[in-house]
């Protein structure tokens, strides 16, 4: 898949390529078992320093949506250790943010659940 | 041998004039003479104009190198024409680059005064598959098992010549010329007969090394939409990999032969031996066609704009870190090999310690070899020999007189004795000048012209060794009749 690093935007760089394995691997790009590449290699195609890659690769470990194998490096994963109510929890901080915003500007829950389903749909359809 | 030379110094100039003149269709499409410029705006008028004037520059500079190289070649030995050709090459890159930073510069003005804009400007995107396997069940770069070929000449290599060992003469031809005549010899040993393996080894671990570089480099896909440029960019890569391997099964080919020779397997011949080395001086030519056939078709082909939120396109603005927009300096990027921008093929990142060091050994190997070069003339100069009724004079450089008391005897001989090494003197090509510590003398003094030809060896009654020989057997004849006449040995 590509990963699109925006050098102006004010997203650290490491969480914008966490947010886009992610995605990836929501939409189905990034299937379980594909290889990732190197550190080293990432940090030279990107132009970036090797500590901003590793930085996401070991949070999407912590994470689970990564493996690391000692013989083909980065793998990603889709079996998760973390029981439903932990991921509902950590998900459930998030969402209260962004919810926030969209209250404050006047968008409507039934806009917001609409946009919530198009978005699954949209990664459904992949899976 | 003279004709082998000037086809060998043809074939040299002719790759950097094609180089240079499809240097731009060869290029990364937005790079325009080392300046970006927007998706498109290569066609514009105006930007033709300046490669139209370019191609028109870059040709009449290239004409007059060549001539004045033809004219050279009239009056110099054809040994040196390897090294004129290298030097008229190095030449003609630099009017390449001359010719080149002119365009450079007027396009570099005209982006300044009309301030382009870019798609994407502060945009990088990787490919997290670029290196593996595509649709077309192609990685970026030929596979690596074809490195087993040249790995199987190296054994069979091997084989043969320990299972030849017994066999083999007392002394072992080392070199040879390119109409498969050996050239010099050394004392039988083990070390000596495997010399050649040990050299394709070497050469192969650099090949592979570089085959390696080829496929880890960093991927720039910039200039262009994103599916298209990513096309291209590895088929490029794919296209520089399979020139690396047919490259390294050559070397070890021509290296396999030779030792087919020192083991009398196979008789020395030319022909053989000539079709090895004409294939690697024409395989470079074929990679720059092949390239520019590339480009061409890539023009006309059904551009592909498959990203899943539509057309994606990456045109960053990277001007800041080329130098003379060719040359990449980026301190920040932790890659040492990055992708060509202007022409096509592999660089450095020199901002990286590891590229300057290289490139200074490199500049330092070329300084050396013109030095040398420049020194020919200098060692054979004021060389005269005069012989009286009791002693030798040999003048110029090494210069010095032998006593008719201390002369043992003079020969005509074929074959040197073995060098073990140079104290104080000069070998180019089959040039051999100047002091040496050869095998079984106290010490030598050379002033052979072509190794390849007889020479008059002279040894004295304290151990010395004194060769002489001329390019022209005839002169070296007339001299020994010389001394022959006037000197008599005790």
């Amino acid at each position: 898949m590509y990963l699109k690093i925006d050098f102006e935007s004010d997203m650290p760089i490491y969480t914008q390529l966490r947010n886009q394995i992610v995605q990836g691997i929501a939409l189905g790009q990034l299937k379980e078992g594909e290889e990732l590449p190197s550190v080293r290699q990432m940090a030279e195609d990107i132009g970036i320093n090797m500590h901003t890659v590793n930085k996401t690769y070991n949070l999407l470990k912590q994470e689970g949506f990564i493996k690391l194998d000692r013989r083909k490096g980065a793998v990603v994963n889709l079996s998760f250790e973390e029981t439903k109510d932990n991921t509902i929890a950590k998900l459930e901080e998030e969402l209260k943010v962004v919810l926030a915003e969209a209250f404050c500007k006047k968008v409507s829950r039934e806009d917001m659940i609409k946009l919530v389903n198009d978005i699954y749909n949209g990664y459904e359809v992949r899976l | 041998m003279k004709m082998f030379f000037s086809f060998f110094s043809f074939i040299v100039l002719l790759i950097v004039y094609l180089s240079g003149l499809f240097i731009q269709e060869m290029s990364n499409k937005s790079i325009f003479f080392g300046v970006r410029v927007p998706v498109g705006y290569e066609k514009m008028d105006e930007l033709l104009k300046f490669k139209r004037q370019y191609k028109r520059n870059f040709s009449i500079t290239f004409l007059g190198i060549t001539a004045v190289l033809a004219l050279i070649m009239q009056v110099v030995y054809y040994e040196v024409y390897i090294f004129l050709s290298v030097g008229a090459a190095l030449i003609g890159v630099a009017a390449l680059n001359i010719n080149y930073y002119i365009i450079h510069k007027k396009v570099k003005q005209v982006k300044r005064s009309e301030g382009w804009k870019f798609e994407n400007n502060k945009v990088v995107v990787v490919d997290t598959n670029y290196r593996k396997k595509d649709s077309d069940n192609k990685k970026v770069v030929v596979s690596a098992w074809w490195f087993l070929l040249p790995v199987a000449m190296i054994l069979t290599n091997v084989i043969m010549i320990l299972a030849n060992y017994q066999d083999l003469p007392n002394k072992i031809p080392t070199h040879f010329n390119a109409a498969g005549q050996a050239t010099s010899w050394t004392d039988k040993g083990y070390l000596p007969a495997l010399t050649v393996v040990i050299i394709e080894i070497a050469l192969t671990l650099l090949m592979y090394g570089v085959y390696k570089f080829v496929e880890k480099a960093k991927q720039s896909l910039n200039g262009g939409e994103i599916n298209n440029v990513r096309r291209s960019s590895r088929r490029r890569r794919y296209l520089i990999s399979a020139f690396l391997v047919i490259i390294t099964i050559l070397v070890n080919a021509n290296f396999f032969i030779t030792s087919l020779y020192m083991l009398e397997i196979m008789k020395p011949n030319a022909a053989v031996f000539n079709i090895t080395i004409i294939a690697m001086l024409l395989l470079p030519l074929i990679l720059v066609i092949a390239e520019v056939i590339n480009a061409k078709r890539e023009e006309g082909e059904p551009s592909l704009e498959t990203t899943e939120d539509g057309k994606l396109i990456i045109n960053r603005d990277d001007d800041d870190y080329y130098w003379m927009g060719t040359w990449y300096y980026n301190k920040n990027d932790p890659a040492l090999f990055v992708e060509k921008r202007v022409g096509f093929g592999m660089d450095f990142n020199y901002a990286r310690p590891v590229a300057k060091i290289i490139m200074s050994i490199v500049a330092l190997l070329i300084v050396g070899i013109f030095v040398l070069i420049a020194t020919i003339p200098g060692m054979t100069k004021g060389r005269e020999v005069s012989v009286t009724d009791s002693s030798i004079k040999i003048s110029g450089v090494w210069g010095l007189t032998i006593d008719e008391s201390e002369i043992n005897g003079i020969e005509i001989e074929t074959t040197l004795p073995t060098i073990l090494m140079k104290t104080n003197g000069a070998d180019i090509g089959n040039k051999l000048f100047g002091k040496h510590k050869v095998k079984g003398y106290n010490n030598a003094v050379l002033f052979i012209e072509d190794k390849t030809k007889p020479f008059i060896a002279i040894y004295t009654k304290d151990g010395r060794f004194i060769a002489i020989n001329y390019v022209d057997e005839n002169r070296t004849e007339r001299l020994l009749e010389e001394v022959s006449k006037n000197i008599e040995v005790k």
